[in-house]
């Protein structure tokens, strides 16, 4: 049933600014464009984004350049082991003036959140801008205060195996819609990035493509993308695979499956596209899942690379 | 595709990040040694799987050692339940070594087929005490496999072989199951795949039974002492002998005739012939040496077809009519004794006669063996000569003086008279059938002198008692007697057309030569007025008939009674055709293939042959199960992959159409107009919003890929017809 919005010339306009986003951040992050439009694409799916990498590579750059481009307000939590829920949602402190309690919204009333170093927080913490994630709002002192709209969260991860780390639980991983990586930059980004201005100025110098409505507008066209039958086909294919196979300890939830519809239909989207193709669900499928997934001969969650190997293999009927 | 995680400057980067892919061999090497868990699933289906293999042979091993075979399985099976611990390295030493000297000391050997098998299935339970490692699972399951098998030295018969077709199942559930360390699959999937596994293993195993080439002469034989336990007749005959087989209803032989059914009071199945009586047993006479007189060698090829077997020497046996042919299926005995009809007119292969005409094999028949045979119904037996008439004649002394007596009375009254010999047969038989003979399963106990007795006191007895004493009496009356053994009568199973013989049909009567007619077979059992017969069940042994039914039997006995025949029927099936089938099989059947002049060459083509066919068609499955599809729209687009493929451009069936498509494309630039087409068509007919009624894009998918050339595009011949855009993504 195509609507107005899913017409053609629609679709059209919706990858020109897409495009326009990714290539204008594009110019502050160098050489990671499959990397911006994973992230641009988790964003129109309305999920949150994990970035698991190294120190230094650009985690919080990315974020800021995103939030800036579309045009949102943005604000940085710092998790560390002594970082308190009060520190992320807010606190009420008494207004001599006005003789009451006056509330003092934390960084999480913000649309797009920089969770940085997420696993260095203790589970307490953690578990306070998670459970803001999943509800798009917050309950404190009794009070339920809602999210804005959009609300993003880009949570940044070290390597587990780095010292002061608590890893995050499956069940709060799987909040995250995407993990990615960003991992150095090629030769010639790195010589860019070395010759060129400092990315601060640039930060500061970038205007938006994008205002919240029209944000709000494609995250609605994303829904209305088509997807076939023999799509969902291939789709029920990949998630039976992981529920039989004795590779994984578990199979892929229905959340995943349906994390993994979304992707692809952002992704579509942005390709300029009304419908899903099998190619669209291969991209997505190893930034989706594999956080949740788990082999059964490792202890560790999978590689992008190993998903990529043996879920790319089923065949597309 | 291009993922990030494809880049491979990222992916050599970021590589330390992650722990570095492992070589498959580490991974193996790793997987062996990894430490067993205490209890896992796979544990419990391999101790199910070794019970399995230990099972059967209570039946067949010393009781000690089986009692230690399950100790050493319950203990691993408590270990595993976590309720005691393996013992050390030291005690399984020991354990080892007193199992070694526990079997030579019952067995007085390790060898041979008792003591190989029970060294075999105490060291495969003691494997267990020390299984710690995968490696160690692995070599378990391997060695119950193979110990498995020693369960057909014992027996060959189908149930054993479809429980070791089970035991087998079992193994591979646990081998299954150790490799399997996913939640996900319990332990019904583990079972389906492990049957799956075995049933797709069938044909391949049915072609190597049928055509892997067969010796004449097998390369080792069965141990000696294999079939040692089977009952049947014996080397003597005393009372209560036969009638100890009388509840056996293990089959003897089975029979199939070529020619008419005999009538049941012909059925006389002979076996061991005995002359010397030694007051209580009939045996061989030792003192005369049983030439081996007829061979082979004197054949007269009158009434054989095949030089396979000889006649007899005419003069011994003049048959008085067409011999009845058949053929025998004989169950092992252990003993030399081949059974026919009386009386034979050919000798089977690797068969002979001796003095006494018992029909022998050259060896015990240790397996079951099959042989073609003629007998005369009407026959005169060495009519013109009888050597060695003193044996015939002996008798012991001390004993049986009353029957002397009565004999005494009976030569007097009828002296001098013509065919004084027969008249003296038909009055003993008419004195068994006038006086209050009973015949009995049970029959009353006889101490010192068991004619006398017998005769004149209990006269209860089975058909040992009526043929020593008559034979007794013919001896004293100075007729040259004996006894023989053998089986009378059968059972005629309607479904397969074929006589079974039971070692309950064991029956005695005897032989008597006259002269004139020669040795004559007198059954004196047979006169007993039925009356006098005190178990219905046991008609048939004095009035001979092939027992088939039945007016009397109600529903559920004639139900009972049908499917034994049925049952026994898919048994003789069994051996004619699995555990019969030889050399001589496998030849006449490679005859019906019409490759018996190649010989084992032949074979070995029919063997190739067959499994190259076997392995084709798990290829072809694998290969086309992905492209069989009545959808239109699949097919059209199936069909244009078939053309690429044939300039060397192969789909694979994880590729979507438009990664394909570039791939095409940039491979052969020369053929993206078309490829782009019939990609954008193929999928904004199969994955966008497309209305399924509208047939007009199908259409045109259809003919577009019938105009697509791939070939002629690439040498320069354009078609033009295809000049859509290639705006497909």
């Amino acid at each position: 049933m195509p609507s107005a919005l899913a017409s053609d010339t629609a679709i059209g306009s919706v990858k020109t600014l897409t495009d326009s986003v990714v290539n204008q951040a594009g110019t502050i992050i160098l050489g990671k464009k499959r990397q911006l439009s994973l992230a641009l694409a988790c964003l129109l799916a309305r999920g949150h984004l994990l970035i698991e990498d190294l120190p230094g590579v650009g985690k919080t750059t990315l974020a800021h350049v995103m939030a800036k481009i579309l045009g949102l307000d943005y604000s940085r939590i710092q998790f560390t082991s002594d970082l308190l829920p009060a520190d992320i949602l807010g606190v009420s402190i008494f207004d001599r003036t006005a003789g009451a309690f006056q509330f003092h919204p934390g960084p999480v009333f913000s649309q797009v959140i920089l969770a940085d170093e997420i696993n260095r927080a203790t589970p307490k913490a953690q578990s306070a801008l998670l459970e803001a994630m999943e509800e798009h709002q917050v309950s404190i002192e009794g009070e339920t205060r809602p999210l804005p709209k959009p609300f993003f969260v880009i949570g940044t991860q070290n390597p587990t195996y780095q010292v002061g780390t608590f890893p995050l639980p499956e069940s709060q991983l799987d909040r995250f819609l995407m993990r990615i990586e960003l991992g150095y930059p090629d030769k010639t980004a790195e010589r860019a990035l070395l010759t060129g201005e400092d990315r601060r100025d640039l930060l500061e110098k970038i205007e938006p493509c994008l205002d919240i409505e029209q944000l709000l507008e494609i995250q609605g066209v994303v829904d209305q993308v088509h997807t076939s039958e023999a799509l969902l086909d291939y789709l029920q294919a990949i998630l039976e695979h992981t529920r039989k196979s004795p590779d994984y300890v578990s199979g892929l939830s229905p959340r995943a499956g349906l994390a993994l519809l979304h992707c692809a239909k952002a992704w579509a989207l942005m390709l300029g596209r009304n419908h899903v193709l099998p190619e669209d669900v291969q991209t997505v499928l190893p930034f989706v899942v594999s956080h949740r997934l788990k082999l059964t001969t490792d202890t560790h969650t999978m590689s992008h690379n190993d998903i990529a190997k043996q879920l790319l293999d089923i065949p597309i009927p | 595709m291009n993922t990030p995680a494809h880049n491979s400057r990222y992916d050599v980067r970021t590589s330390p990040l992650k722990t570095p892919p492992r070589k498959l061999r580490e991974q193996w090497q790793d997987r062996l040694h990894h430490k067993l868990d205490s209890a896992p699933a796979a544990n419990l289906w391999l101790f199910a799987g070794l019970a399995m293999v230990v099972l059967p042979h209570f039946a067949y091993q010393k009781f000690a050692i089986m009692v230690c075979c399950s100790v050493l399985l319950l203990w691993r099976l408590l270990y595993d339940l976590k309720t005691t611990a393996l013992p050390p390295r030291w005690l399984r030493i020991v354990l080892a070594f007193a199992a070694f000297a526990g079997v030579g000391t019952l067995h007085h050997t390790i060898f041979g087929r008792d003591a190989g098998v029970s060294l075999l299935l105490i060291m495969l339970c003691l494997k267990l005490l020390e299984m710690k490692k995968q490696r160690d699972f692995i070599v378990a399951v391997s060695l119950g496999y193979f110990v498995v098998i020693t369960g057909f030295l014992y027996s060959q018969t189908m149930l054993i072989a479809v429980y070791m077709f089970g035991t087998i199942i079992v193994l591979t559930t646990a081998l299954i199951a150790s490799n399997r360390l996913a939640s996900a699959w319990n332990d019904m999937a583990n079972v389906r795949l492990a049957g799956s596994m075995l049933v797709l293993a069938i044909p391949m195993a049915a072609l190597l039974f049928v055509l892997f080439p067969r010796l004449p002469t097998p390369l080792w034989g069965l141990p000696d002492d294999a079939f040692a336990g089977k009952t049947g007749l014996s080397d003597q005959m005393s009372p209560g002998q036969i009638s100890r087989l009388s509840d056996d209803d293990a089959v003897a032989f089975r029979v199939q005739f070529n020619s008419p059914l005999p009538r049941p009071s012909q059925l006389y199945w002979r076996g061991p012939v005995f002359s010397h009586f030694d007051g209580k047993t009939w045996r061989h006479d030792t003192t005369i040496e049983i030439p081996d007189t007829i061979d082979n060698t004197t054949a007269d090829t009158k009434h054989s077809d095949s030089g396979a077997y000889g006649t007899l020497n005419k003069q011994d046996i003049v048959g008085r009519d067409t011999p009845v042919a058949y053929s025998v299926t004989l169950e092992p005995h252990n003993q030399r004794w081949l059974f026919a009809l009386e009386m034979p007119a050919v000798l089977p292969a690797n068969g002979k006669f001796n003095d006494a005409f018992e029909l022998l094999s050259r060896q015990p028949v240790k397996k079951l063996v099959h042989y073609e045979m003629r007998s005369y119904l009407d026959y005169d037996l060495q009519p013109q000569r009888l050597s060695n008439r003193h044996v015939y004649l002996q008798l012991p002394s001390n004993i049986g003086i009353k029957a002397q007596e009565l004999i005494l009375q009976l030569i007097t009254s009828i002296a001098n008279q013509q065919d004084r010999d027969e008249k003296i047969v038909a009055a003993i038989l008419n004195y068994f059938r006038q006086q209050p003979f009973f015949y009995t399963k049970q029959p009353p106990l006889l101490r010192d002198d068991p004619i006398d007795e017998f005769l004149f006191e209990t006269r209860q007895g089975f058909c040992e008692h009526y043929a020593s004493a008559f034979t007794f009496l013919m001896r004293a009356a100075g007729i040259p007697a004996r006894v023989v053994t053998g089986y009378q009568g059968g059972e005629f199973n309607t479904l397969g057309d074929y006589l079974i013989v039971r070692q309950s049909d064991a029956h005695a009567w005897s032989e008597v030569w006259i002269a004139g007619k020669g040795w004559t077979r007198v059954d004196p059992t047979a006169v007993i007025p039925p009356e006098h017969v005190q178990y219905q069940e046991h008609l048939q042994r004095f009035r001979p008939s092939v027992a088939t039914t039945t007016v009397d039997l109600t529903w559920l006995a004639s139900t009972w009674h049908n499917i034994k025949l049925s049952w026994d029927n898919v048994n003789h099936f069994w051996n004619m055709w699995v555990i019969g089938y030889n050399n001589k099989k496998q030849n006449s059947f490679m005859s019906w293939l019409g490759l018996e002049q190649f010989g084992w060459q032949g074979l070995a083509i029919a063997l190739f042959s067959g499994l190259s066919i076997l392995v084709m068609l798990v290829a072809f499955h694998l290969l086309y199960r992905h492209r069989q599809s009545s959808d239109p729209v699949q097919k059209a687009y199936q069909r244009f992959c078939r053309k690429l493929e044939s300039i060397g451009v192969r789909k694979s069936h994880s590729e979507g159409a438009a990664h394909f498509a570039q791939r095409v494309i940039r491979q052969q630039p020369e053929l993206s107009t078309p490829v782009a087409t019939i990609t954008r068509l193929y999928n904004a007919i199969r994955y966008s919003d497309h209305d399924a009624t509208d047939k007009h894009a199908e259409n045109e998918l259809r003919e577009a890929v019938k105009g697509f050339h791939p070939q002629r595009l690439l040498t320069g011949y354009q078609s033009g017809k295809n000049n859509s855009n290639n705006s497909f993504k």
